[in-house]
């Protein structure tokens, strides 16, 4: 399970996240929504034990992340916004060196990283160094090591960015089945549809403050809108898109 | 291993596994990683810097085979290495702080000591390296002493060894202890500020060693005077370990074993500082100092009147000096050994002196500042950890010869011309000849300049496009460059200085001839910059 209790992040003093409190169950597929700069990554990162929060507390996998944060880390799965590699590394090597962060014996790593670079289709490159692969490529080898240790919990931030429509459809039944095995996904993402697709629960946040939560049906009819991005529009403020294209025309043929 | 590794409270598997990875990552392109060519640029390279550190070492073996005694050889080798070894971990300090696998590692389960293990072996990797590169002719040296031993020998390899884990452990636990002292939003400044300080510290002191020791007739006698040995020695860090060489030749006295002992204590309360807090929460500052906002930045220059990719440069290198700490301090300790190197010259007769009255010599000394400072200047210029958005460059429609050699010349402006005004200020009070200092320091600038030409001439690259990755970050490129400089620059500064200083009519006359060979450098350098950038290519 992942569970805020009044979670802040304090940026230049300004607040990136506010107040937020968050409960996401085992077997839940929970999207995390909000746009640009709505302080969707900050939260992620202070579930990560990558940055602390300044205040509230943040429980994942039944561990507080500031007090036990080598607990959490052991029982999750992350994919980072922006995720970094080692570039000179081939991506079997760099799944090893994930396998030895986590205490695998060589040869279940061994087995693991043969199974996940089989089924995310990298055989063929496998001994190619990182810095060779194309961005989705790269995608893929981040999730097999966000997967190699079986996480309890996953926190994916933006996970199918590059990814081809053939990987996205596998990544997303395999959401499905792993919160149907009991596992706690929060899943961040800007792209809607995706998130309505295969999330249970939805929270939308917007200036570091939680704007909406419930399934995505429930938060439609609360809004009184047609759709998830009518919805998200209103509650974030954003301007009507054919009036932000118009006005965009105009300031380019005006310079 | 395992088990002195674990004594540390460290994960031996985890630890292993990062700091093989990252061998592998430094070496990667030597096997070929980056392509055949680069495969061979990276041996050759690699080469060079080996046959310029055995190069020293020959020098320090040459002190150990002429020296009558061997405490005071020991001594004045290791003095050096601990200097050496200081240098090279100073200067890959900022992977301290803000190391860059935090945001790939941040998330695992590895512990704050853990990681902690594993950036103080890179750093340590890198500093045992050239200390093993420059170390073994002097270790020869030992062996192959009129008085000399395979035990001797042996403990001279400790002795050097040893030094150079003192010094590493030493600034890193000066690193780390500050990393948990100073507030987050002063860190950058305060390390850079440390690191800066350090650095000009060494260089200095090593100054200061090197006009003692060839202006003393006997330089043993010499070293005897600052380093008596007896219980005053203990204040001297390298007695500590220069005190194995008595020891093992079986001529040790009560204060050899004394201040050899002292070796150990330092070592152990050193490790036991770092084993503390200064380890444990480490993860938790790092996470800290990451999540830190930066301030809002002022309006930038203007600048109307340049225009083009030499606008982009000198803006993007103002916005450096202006805000980029990390950078401002390369830069400015660069710029502080050059001026001490400079101003101190090469002994205490001719330190400051006017060249035009105290001759060659006072002239010929800032020949390794002028080679030496242009060249870390411009690598600092090329490398950025930065480096990936040096996309811009090779995605839109510039001209990229305009850019490196806008870079340079961002570089003469912004930094070369305030340094040389800033020399001529010095000199006019030391001389009390302007014409004298002002053609000097003149020549000083010009000549400068004409290094970094050489620089960007040699090695063409784009302003913050080469990525800082691995354990060497600094060291490979600029020894690369120095021995070229070295073999190609040298003789043209030497005979230069040697003509211009005779007269101030042979300065003028020179000074002319020195313009128009910048002159006719810039024109083969943008036609060379013209051939070598299109080969270039963006490293992501």
């Amino acid at each position: 399970m992942i569970r805020t209790e009044r979670l802040t992040k304090l940026y230049d003093r300004k607040p990136a996240v506010l107040d937020l409190d968050l409960s996401i169950q085992p077997g839940e597929v929970f999207g995390f929504l909000g746009p640009n700069g709505a302080g969707k990554s900050t939260t992620v990162n202070i579930l990560a034990g990558l940055i602390p929060a300044y205040s509230g507390r943040a429980i994942v996998a039944g561990y507080d992340v500031a007090d036990h944060p080598l607990e959490v880390k052991r029982r999750l799965g992350f994919v980072p916004e922006t995720p970094r590699l080692y570039d000179s590394l081939t991506a079997d090597g760099f799944l090893d060196v994930m396998g030895a962060l986590y205490h695998l014996d060589p040869g279940t790593s061994k087995a693991r990283r043969n199974d996940l670079i089989e089924l995310f289709g990298l055989g063929d490159v496998r001994n190619q160094r990182l810095r060779e692969f194309s961005k989705g490529m790269r995608q893929k080898v981040v999730i097999a090591s966000a997967l190699i240790h079986r996480p309890e919990v996953l926190i994916l931030d933006e996970p199918f960015d590059g990814l081809d429509a053939n990987t996205a459809l596998v990544m997303k039944g395999l959401l499905r089945e792993m919160a149907a095995q009991g596992k706690t996904i929060l899943f961040s993402s800007h792209v809607l549809e995706v998130v309505e697709r295969i999330c249970t629960r939805i929270c939308i946040i917007d200036g570091g403050r939680k704007v909406a939560e419930g399934s995505a049906e429930q938060i439609r009819m609360n809004f009184r809108a047609a759709t998830l991005d009518e919805a998200f529009s209103r509650l974030t403020g954003g301007r009507e898109a054919s009036q932000v294209t118009a006005d965009i025309l105009a300031a380019l043929a005006r310079s | 291993m395992r088990a002195l590794v674990e004594s540390f409270g460290v994960d031996y598997i985890q630890w292993r596994a990062l700091v093989r990875a990252y061998v592998w990552i430094d070496y990667a392109a030597l096997f070929g990683a980056f392509g055949r060519v680069e495969a061979r640029r990276r041996a050759v390279q690699l080469a060079l810097a080996w046959g310029f550190l055995s190069l020293l070492g020959l020098g320090l073996a040459g002190t150990v085979w002429s020296a009558r005694d061997p405490f005071l050889a020991a001594l004045l080798v290791i003095t050096t290495m601990m200097m050496w070894a200081g240098m090279m971990v100073l200067t890959q300090q900022a992977g301290l702080a803000a190391p860059d696998d935090h945001e790939l590692i941040g998330f695992r389960p590895v512990a704050s000591r853990t990681f902690f293990a594993v950036r103080l072996t890179a750093l340590m990797v890198p500093a045992l390296e050239t200390i093993a590169l420059a170390g073994w002719l002097p270790v020869v040296a030992f062996l192959t002493r009129a008085d000399g031993s395979f035990r001797v020998a042996l403990a001279a390899g400790v002795a050097f060894t040893a030094s150079a884990i003192f010094v590493t452990l030493a600034v890193v636990a000066l690193f780390g202890w500050l990393l948990r002292v100073v507030p987050p939003a002063r860190l950058t400044r305060a390390l850079s500020y440390a690191g800066g300080a350090a650095g000009i510290t060494l260089v200095a002191g090593m100054m200061f060693g090197m006009q003692h020791f060839t202006e003393t007739d006997d330089p043993g006698a010499w070293l005897t005077t600052i380093v008596p040995r007896d219980w005053r020695t203990m204040w001297f860090p390298p007695a500590w370990f220069a005190a194995y060489i008595p020891i093992a030749s079986g001529t040790g006295r009560a204060t050899d074993f004394t201040v050899a002992s002292l070796s150990l204590v330092v070592l152990v309360a050193v490790s036991a500082v770092l084993r503390g807090r200064v380890s444990t929460d480490y993860v938790a500052r790092v996470a800290t100092f990451a999540s830190l906002s930066m301030p809002r930045a002022p309006v930038g220059r203007t600048w109307r009147r340049i225009t083009d990719e030499r606008r982009a440069v000198a803006l993007l290198v103002w916005s450096h000096l202006r805000r980029d700490v990390r950078f401002q301090m390369a830069i400015a300790t660069n710029v502080a050994m050059g001026v001490i190197f400079t101003v101190t010259s090469s002994s205490f007769k001719t330190s400051g002196a006017d060249p035009f009255d105290a001759g060659e010599a006072a002239a010929v000394a800032p020949l390794f500042a002028l080679l030496f400072v242009p060249t870390q200047i411009y690598h600092t210029l090329v490398g950025s950890s930065g480096h990936g958005a040096s996309w811009l460059f090779f995605s839109t429609p510039t001209d990229r010869t305009r850019l490196v050699v806008g870079a340079r010349d961002a570089v003469g402006v912004f930094i070369l011309l305030p340094v040389s005004l800033l020399l001529a200020g010095f000199y006019m009070y030391r001389f009390s000849h302007p014409v004298h200092a002002f053609l000097h320091a003149t020549f000083l600038g010009l000549m400068a300049y004409a290094s970094l030409q050489l620089n960007v001439l040699l090695t063409p690259r784009l302003p913050f496009s080469v990525p800082m990755t691995g354990l060497h970050r600094s060291s490979g490129i600029p020894i690369y460059s120095t021995i070229l400089l070295m073999l190609i620059g040298a003789p043209f500064f030497v005979l230069f200085q040697l003509f211009a200083y005779r007269s101030a009519l042979h300065a003028a006359i020179g000074l002319v001839a020195l313009v128009l060979v910048i002159t006719t450098l810039n024109r083969y350098t943008r036609r060379r910059v013209d051939r070598r950038t299109s080969s270039l290519v963006y490293i992501p």
